[in-house]
């Protein structure tokens, strides 16, 4: 099973995610920057990443647009701290899978990830 | 000697007393011989009758001795006595045959006879006396006939001078009261001239006011010159009995007078002229006609004082009318309203302003009580004033009172009102008054405008308190992305930490460790949030201006604190160049924050592709610098202008209000500071806010 990329600035979303997820079972792998994560993509394999939409930086909308255009199959969750309509529609338009809202309820983006894999595995 | 006696011998015989007494003392001779003389038997001729023997012959003897006595006199009486002794004696020796009784008889006759000489004697002394009396008395008698005469006359003389008196006082014109006098003297005194000199007191001349008959060439004399300049100087009469002879007198006047008498004319013990009068023949002027003329002499002159004092007064008061009439046209031709009225308030004068004002007929208007046109309120404004004035207490003049006009409108008059002393007594208030209403009304119309716009003022100052506590709202929705990931990133992660304690103590597969470090997260988190929300409540906090000491330092901490996420996702590289010598400033702290915040966001907002903000603090010339400094768009020259213009937005794309300029340049002001804007288009731009150090 590959690691599940989580990308976000904020150290404790970062970890905690991490940290939840791997005691539930997961392999993770994170990333604080735009930057960072694509070279994660381009170096392995990820089935699914976890995307903070606000990044200092490389914006996530722009790294959604490279991980759309260079690996299509990885199913993304956009988290967010600070929803926007436009934001979320041009999120939703790059065909991610769903739209958190932190904080995010752990055993939710846990139900996401689980139906994003069964998917993936299907 | 000798011939006195003889004389005095031939008085006696030319008496008739002493022939009487000759044949009386005869008869008694025969009465007491009549036997020898007569050759009757009877020693008594009384006998045949039957009275008393011999008693009437020797009582007969007194009778020649008191005739003696009565009418020659008691040496006379005397001589009768012994006349009689003699004529007895022979009988009482020779013929008598009663001795003794004859003896008797004898001595009784000489001491009756001698008592009766004397008695006489002494009756003469008594009449000589009486008649002395008598005639001193007639003398007296004489006297006062002629005092009486006196006084008649005087009486008369008075009379005459009560006459002129009234004639002349009658006038009040002095020429007539000089002609006056001159009729009446020469009524009075017979005199042929008379003339009347007044003096001429500035010049130091006499002139000539009045004269009957006199010489005119004489119009004018000089002080001390002639008789009447001399009467002048000396105040006292002068009289010449013979003119031609006196050398005071000119030769003209010596020609047609004889006597002369000046007196001079005096009023208040004061010389103010002379009056002379002359007669044609010689005549010795008397005291009293000196006294006469002296007495009319004082009688011209208070006359003429009189008129004088007359023609004075006439004169002041022809001038005091005129004044009047002066005032009397200011008084009805004053634009004031300017009236009179007694102490019980009835009018008793006003002019034709008043009239006007209080809008009824001038007939009317006289006589009307002020109750009939002062409002209520008024007329016990109008009885303080009046008592105020009356115990002479002051009062504030002019006061306001409000009129009622004959047709019912009411209008507010500004007057003045002072106690005007009649005959010593107060008697009536003079009030000057002038309609306000139309200023009044001006003036309510300027307080309600000015009411008006300290409320507009009151409610654009509001509005600001609003404009700012709006502009802070704005402010926190475009910090909204800063808070939410300030917020919600903490609170993501602290959910998640809770879920997996939650989850590990059900399972048990709990690791102290692991929880310890999880909880030590959490509360890092939990304490990041509590200080997020404390800055934000500080901000948003609408209090008014709250003032105290502080940091400019510590506020731009703050304000950064909540900027500083929003910077750092748009790739902004925040510098902080602090002095650390700034002095505490009193501000608002609040309010700078705000100020802060926004010239930090709009910094942000100009750099949309990243850059650099510096933050500089400064201390330079006893004020503080905060310099807000960016490396974005910069701002164009057209723009320049309306920076701090309300609602002037040049982000458009990020829905800026426009008013956060504006809101931090009128918090700015209210600090006594300013704010400075340095700027190039491309480059960056720089604002710069400046604080005076501490006022207190």
């Amino acid at each position: 099973m590959n690691p599940i990329l989580i990308v976000d600035d904020e150290p404790i979303v970062r970890e905690s995610l991490r940290d939840w997820l791997k005691e539930a079972g997961y392999q993770v792998i994170t990333a604080e920057s735009g930057e960072e994560a694509i070279g994660i993509i381009e170096q392995g394999d990820i089935d699914i990443m976890i995307l903070d939409i606000r990044l200092p930086g490389r914006s996530g909308i722009s790294v959604l647009r490279e991980v759309r255009e260079k690996k299509p199959d990885i199913k993304t969750i956009i988290i967010t701290a600070y929803p926007s309509s436009e934001l979320t529609t041009e999120a939703l338009g790059l065909g991610v899978k769903d739209y958190l809202i932190k904080p995010v309820a752990p055993d939710a983006l846990e139900g996401l990830i689980r139906e994003a894999l069964n998917k993936h595995n299907n | 000697m000798g011939t006195g006696t003889k004389n005095k011998f031939f008085k006696l015989l030319s008496s008739y007393h002493f022939w009487v007494l000759l044949i009386l003392f005869a008869i008694g001779i025969i009465l007491h011989y009549p036997q020898q003389i007569l050759k009757i038997s009877s020693p008594s001729v009384f006998s045949s009758i039957g009275l008393v023997r011999h008693a009437i012959e020797r009582i007969y003897l007194l009778i020649p001795i008191a005739y003696a006595s009565f009418f020659l006199g008691t040496p006379y009486g005397f001589v009768s006595v012994l006349t009689a002794v003699a004529i007895m004696l022979p009988r009482v020796f020779f013929i008598s045959e009663y001795f003794p009784d004859a003896l008797f008889e004898t001595i009784a006759v000489i001491i009756i006879g001698t008592a009766e000489s004397w008695w006489f004697a002494y009756y003469r002394s008594e009449k000589r006396e009486r008649q002395k009396m008598m005639t001193n008395l007639e003398a007296s008698f004489g006297e006062l006939q002629t005092y009486t005469e006196e006084l008649e006359k005087d009486d008369s003389r008075l009379g005459t001078l009560n006459q002129i008196s009234n004639t002349i006082s009658q006038s009040l014109e002095i020429k007539k009261i000089l002609e006056n006098a001159i009729e009446a003297v020469i009524r009075t005194l017979k005199v042929d001239a008379v003339w009347i000199y007044l003096l001429d007191e500035e010049m130091s001349v006499l002139n000539l006011a009045a004269h009957r008959d006199f010489n005119e060439e004489f119009a004018r004399i000089e002080s001390g010159q002639g008789i009447s300049g001399r009467v002048l100087e000396t105040g006292l009469p002068e009289i010449v009995e013979d003119a031609s002879s006196d050398a005071r007198l000119p030769p003209a006047l010596r020609e047609m007078m004889a006597s002369v008498v000046v007196v001079p004319l005096t009023a208040k013990g004061k010389v103010i002229g002379t009056m002379g009068v002359s007669s044609q023949s010689k005549r010795k002027f008397a005291q009293p006609d000196t006294d006469l003329l002296l007495t009319i002499g004082n009688q011209i002159g208070v006359a003429i004082e009189n008129a004088r004092l007359y023609q004075t007064q006439l004169e002041v008061s022809r001038k005091l009318s005129v004044s009047e009439r002066k005032y009397r046209e200011l008084f009805e031709n004053a634009q004031d309203a300017i009236w009179l009225h007694d102490m019980e308030g009835n009018i008793t004068a006003a002019n034709k302003a008043t009239v006007e004002m209080i809008g009824r007929d001038s007939k009317d208007l006289i006589g009307l009580n002020a109750r009939e046109f002062l409002s209520e309120e008024s007329l016990l404004i109008a009885a303080l004033v009046k008592r105020k004035l009356m115990s002479g207490q002051p009062i504030e003049q002019p006061y306001e009172q409000i009129l009622i006009k004959k047709n019912g409108n009411k209008i507010i008059i500004k007057l003045t009102t002072n106690l005007i002393t009649g005959n010593s007594e107060p008697d009536n208030f003079l009030c000057i008054a002038r309609d306000v209403t139309q200023e009044r009304e001006t003036q309510n119309s300027l307080k309600k405008a000015f009411h008006e716009l300290s409320e507009s003022h009151r409610k654009l100052e509001e509005s600001q308190e609003q404009l700012i506590a709006m502009e802070k709202l704005t402010s926190l929705g475009k910090l909204s992305a800063s808070v939410a990931h300030e917020v919600n990133n903490p609170i993501a992660g602290i959910l998640v930490y809770n879920q997996l304690l939650i989850k590990k103590l059900k399972t048990d597969k709990f690791e102290k460790e692991e929880a310890l470090d999880f909880l030590s997260k959490m509360e890092k988190e939990l304490v990041r949030i509590g200080r997020l929300i404390q800055n934000l409540l500080d901000f948003a906090r609408q209090t008014g201006p709250r003032l105290s000491l502080i940091n400019i330092n510590d506020v731009l901490e703050r304000a950064l604190s909540l900027v500083a996420h929003t910077a750092q996702l748009q790739h902004i590289n925040i510098i902080k160049e602090f002095s650390t010598s700034l002095p505490l400033i009193t501000a608002d702290g609040d309010q700078l924050n705000q100020v802060f915040i926004n010239l930090m966001m709009n910094s942000i907002q100009a750099m949309p592709l990243g850059g650099t903000m510096t933050i500089f603090t400064s201390f330079e010339n006893g004020r503080i610098g905060a310099a807000i400094q960016d490396t974005g768009v910069g701002i164009s020259k057209e723009n320049m202008g309306n920076l701090f213009t309300p609602f002037f937005s040049t982000k458009k794309e990020v829905k800026g209000v426009g008013l956060g300029l504006a809101v931090s340049h009128g918090i700015i002001e209210r600090h006594r500071g300013k704010i400075e804007v340095k700027s190039e288009e491309g480059k960056g731009s720089t604002f710069t806010v400046y604080l005076n150090r501490s006022e207190n």
